[in-house]
């Protein structure tokens, strides 16, 4: 079962809740900025607006609600994680040929979308990476793909070792070694960065 | 950042993800205090990041614990499962009682091994004999508790394999090292494992070694046939009716050292069956090939300590730890493992059923062919420290060889001086031979045992050619054995020095000589003491008049005496190669084919050999000719050439393999000797003049029966020996002013090079009809 608290959050931003949608900008909106961003690379960050693909990411998460499966932010931020790679990937092929009306597409309520996207569209223009986020993703851009990944997997989409496990073929040990690894050249990155 | 911090570093966060108490700083600096403070400042930044990763997500960004129903045991709170083995599940509780974390482990109810009560009883009697920290302390033994429950020492740690990888070799091979020596203490109880495993071995923060899992230990010696863990099992273990002992563990520290140092396993199967295949074949790729940066040295450890027969694998667990220690400390290793030279063996085979292919099909000569197998035959055979047998060549060997070979020179010409009688007193030799003999030995002894062999070998070498030199002197200057009778019997008599102090001197220098050789298996030495060898028998000959002999040009005699030698040698050379004492086995073969030219080269002068078989060509010589023995020794000379080619034909057919060297010494040495004579007899001119040409002749016919030998000798000794012809029959007529000679000489010379021309055409016609 959907654990209650993130439930009412999301259903509640849903129904255009500002304090719900801030929580769950708190919860979720910052990291997944960064996934996308690291998921765009620089060659489409120059071509595409990552606040965009967030934005219509929300939205179409806001439409599909019913098809959330499992009950934890982890199965949330899967979730929110395949619709932004599906996102970017859609924007990527069609960009320069479709012009996307995120709310429309969606499938609300006019009214409600148009309500729900201005918000969406005010509360991602205050999503800032600071300092801080853009220094770690230069950093995560520059260490080995093979633990951008893990890092990715693990921190971001939070999925367990065992899943990660199964994706990798590896097991849930070396996959928690690498991690460890992974995130060691991550700070070693950063230090040089700094 | 240094590559260690980032090690220590991944080993925080290791820590830190396996959800346990983040590793103390300063303990992972241990060994490594001025570490410490790089290592602090990466951990902070370490938390900073991982705070801007985990913003907003879950709280430690950890698994979060699986909850899965634990078994409650009085006395303890069972807190979590940590693992299964042995035949049995271990978890991780508290003791109430004493308030410490512990391991307990018990009976698993399902467990189909049938006599696990018994192993688990026989393991918690093991644990209780050690005391060693690096093998998990038994703390408490509950026996009739149902199932029973052993209560071990807790440990904070990763399994081997877990933590392994991210490890500097070095470390990799200061764990194995300490697991080795807790496993040979296990020994030295009478207790084997017979299931180690990277699985069986935890690290703790401090990387310290822990060996869990001494269920399956019994008693040494008793059958321990088909139980363990199949890729770790040694191939006895896989076979009824085989001992098993402490090489059996030795065995499977040597298959987990090959995992911790390439990360993959030696031996695979799809199934087990395929596994056990794969062991008893005991032919694993190299650790290198697997991982190119794991160092040869503990490649070789691993290897050495796993090999198929236990008589090969190291004698206990604490000689293969004495090797990963001289691998610390920067010293080299002895272990030489088997599977170099199988591994060799069995990727040149492919090459060598090539070559005989390519011979079977004419693509290429024998010769070429046999030129081919040599070489691979020596990539096959050890690399010897002697330079002369090296596969490879540094300038620290050539300066080492050359200071050796500059101090016989030195000390020969020092030696002749005192011949000469420019060196008086004992006084100074000790100065110069005495010293450094004594220095030369002392030095290389001490580097002898930290494994600089090759040093070592070139001062030995050095020392020893100053011995025989430095103790005649000595006993000349005091007068032991002295001359006796008229200085004429003593081959240097005149110098004052006695045959029997040469004698000793020899006899001393070879068996000192040898010793070393014995000692260092080196062909370098193994020759010096045959060349003393040679030299007691000469200074033995000495006694029976070697002086006159040679005054007197009575070479037969010291034929014939040197005959026996000649027989000893080549025995001992025989008898040690058939003993794979192969260090001293090849200089005695070429000393005996060396001492057989000789031989039999002397037996021939002044027509003794026909002498000897009682038969004299005189009467075909003409009645002009003033030396009655010429043609006898002529004749006997060219014969040696025959009988050297035929001796070389039957080494290199039927001689063992190290006769193959000295064979082709004789190949080349044949028809040298059979042409000789005749270039003699024509410049004594005491026959007639078609002597010259029969030699011209027979030089041209030797350059061309190269062709069908193969043979590079021949054709080089009969163009020397053509040469030669040519300038005797020169000198015969004294055409030395006429040209009409010169441009006979150039026609032909025209004439050969148009038949070499159109023999040239020919088969280049016959290749390309052979191609269309």
């Amino acid at each position: 079962m959907m654990d209650d608290r993130l439930t009412r959050t999301l259903e509640d931003a849903r129904a255009g809740s500002p304090d719900a949608l801030d929580l769950l900008f708190r919860q979720a909106a910052g990291r997944l900025l960064a996934l996308i961003r690291l998921r765009m690379g620089p060659r489409l960050r120059d071509r595409l607006e990552s606040r965009d693909i967030l934005q219509s990411t929300l939205l179409k998460a806001f439409d599909r609600f019913d098809q959330l499966r499992g009950g934890d932010s982890q199965a949330l931020m899967g979730w929110l994680v395949r619709i932004a790679e599906n996102e970017i990937r859609d924007q990527a092929e069609f960009h320069g040929r479709r012009c996307r009306d995120a709310a429309k597409e969606a499938g609300l309520d006019e009214n409600a979308a148009a309500g729900l996207a201005a918000q969406l569209r005010s509360q991602v223009s205050r999503l800032i990476l600071d300092e801080d986020a853009l220094r770690l993703e230069q950093a995560m851009e520059a260490i080995d793909p093979h633990y951008r990944e893990i890092i990715l997997l693990r921190k971001f989409e939070e999925l367990d070792f065992e899943t990660i496990g199964a994706r990798l073929e590896k097991s849930p040990d070396a996959c928690r070694m690498l991690l460890a690894r992974a995130l060691a050249a991550l700070t070693v990155k950063l230090k040089e960065l700094s | 950042m240094s590559p260690e911090v980032e090690a220590l570093l991944t080993r925080y966060i290791a820590s830190r993800l396996a959800g346990d108490v983040p590793a103390d700083p300063e303990r992972l600096c241990a060994d490594r205090p001025d570490l410490l403070s790089d290592l602090r400042e990466c951990i902070r930044l370490f938390e900073r990041a991982d705070r801007t990763l985990s913003a907003g997500g879950s709280d430690d960004g950890m698994v979060p614990a699986r909850t899965e129903s634990l078994p409650a045991f009085e006395g303890f709170r069972v807190m979590e499962h940590l693992g299964r083995g042995g035949g049995g599940d271990v978890y991780k509780a508290e003791d109430l009682t004493l308030g410490r974390i512990v391991a307990v482990k018990i009976l698993r109810p399902d467990s189909p091994l049938r006599d696990t009560a018994a192993d688990f009883l026989r393991e918690a009697r093991s644990l209780a004999l050690f005391e060693d920290l690096r093998i998990v302390r038994l703390l408490e033994l509950r026996a009739r508790h149902d199932p029973p429950l052993l209560v071990m020492e807790y440990v904070d740690g990763f399994e081997l394999d877990v933590t392994g990888p991210s490890l500097e070799f070095a470390q990799r091979a200061r764990i194995m090292a300490e697991i080795a020596e807790a496993v040979h203490r296990a020994h030295q109880l009478g207790i084997e494992h017979r299931d180690l495993k990277p699985a069986n071995i935890l690290l703790d923060a401090r990387l310290q070694p822990k060996i869990l899992d001494f269920g399956l230990s019994r008693a040494a010696g008793s059958p321990g046939q088909g139980r363990g863990t199949p890729g770790y099992m040694a191939p006895e273990q896989l076979e009824a009716g085989r001992a098993i002992d402490v090489r059996t563990d030795v065995y499977a520290l040597g298959v987990v050292f090959y995992e911790l140092l390439c990360g993959s396993r030696p031996y695979r199967g799809d199934d087990v069956a395929a596994l056990v295949t794969a062991i008893r074949a005991g032919e694993p790729r190299l650790p290198v090939e697997v991982d190119p940066a794991v160092p040869e040295p503990l490649q070789a450890i691993a290897l050495k300590a796993m090999e198929r027969e236990p008589g090969e694998r190291y004698p206990s667990a604490q000689e293969m730890a004495a090797d990963l220690r001289r691998f610390l400390d920067g010293r080299p290793v002895l272990a030489r493992p088997t599977l170099y030279q199988s591994a060799l063996g069995r990727r040149l085979r492919p090459h060598l059923d090539q070559i005989r292919e390519w011979l079977r099909i004419r693509l290429i000569y024998p010769h070429e062919a046999d030129e081919l197998l040599a070489a691979y035959r020596r990539l096959e055979t050890r690399e010897d420290d002697w330079i002369v047998h090296s596969r490879v060549l540094s300038f620290s060997q050539i300066a080492l060889y050359l200071g050796a070979f500059l101090m016989v020179c030195g000390s020969l010409l020092y030696f002749n001086a005192y011949l000469l009688q420019a060196v008086a007193g004992l006084a100074r030799p000790i100065l110069v031979l005495g010293l450094p003999f004594v220095g030369l030995n002392v030095w290389a002894t001490m580097l002898f045992r930290r494994e600089r062999r090759a040093v070592a070998v070139a001062f030995y070498l050095a020392a020893a050619v100053l011995l025989p030199m430095f103790l005649i002197i000595f006993f000349r200057e005091s007068a032991l054995w002295p001359v006796s009778g008229q200085p004429e019997d003593h081959f240097f008599g005149d110098s004052g020095i006695a045959n029997r102090q040469l004698q000793v001197a020899a006899l001393l220098a070879g068996a000192w000589a040898f010793a070393l050789a014995r000692r260092t298996r080196t062909i370098a030495l193994s020759a010096v003491s045959v060349a003393f060898v040679v030299l007691f028998h000469l200074s033995l000959l000495a006694d029976f008049g070697l002086r006159r002999w040679l005054e007197e040009g009575t070479w037969d005699r010291l034929a014939l005496h040197l005959a026996p030698l000649v027989g000893a040698v080549a025995a001992a050379g025989w008898l040690f190669e058939r003993h794979g004492q192969t260090w001293f086995a090849r200089a005695a073969h070429y000393t005996g084919a060396g001492l057989f030219v000789l031989t039999i080269e002397l037996l021939a002068l002044n027509g003794k050999t026909f002498q000897y078989l009682g038969i004299t060509l005189a009467p075909l010589q003409p009645a002009n000719v003033q030396d009655p023995l010429l043609l006898d020794t002529l004749v006997a000379m060219s014969l040696n050439g025959v009988a050297i080619y035929c001796i070389a034909w039957l080494l290199e057919r039927f001689g063992l393999p190290l006769l193959r060297g000295p064979a082709r010494l004789l190949f080349a040495i044949a028809p040298f000797t059979t042409l000789e004579p005749l270039a003699w007899l024509c410049k004594t001119g005491e026959y007639s003049s078609r002597f010259h040409w029969l030699f011209l002749a027979l030089a041209l016919l030797t350059a061309f029966l190269s062709r069908f030998r193969q043979r590079k000798s021949f054709y080089y000794a009969g163009l020397t020996n053509t040469a030669a012809a040519l300038l005797l029959i020169t000198d015969r007529y004294d055409w030395y002013d006429r040209p009409a000679w010169a441009m006979v000489i150039v026609g032909v010379s025209l004439l050969v090079l148009v038949l070499g021309f159109g023999l040239d055409t020919s088969e280049r016609r016959r290749r390309s009809a052979m191609r269309e």
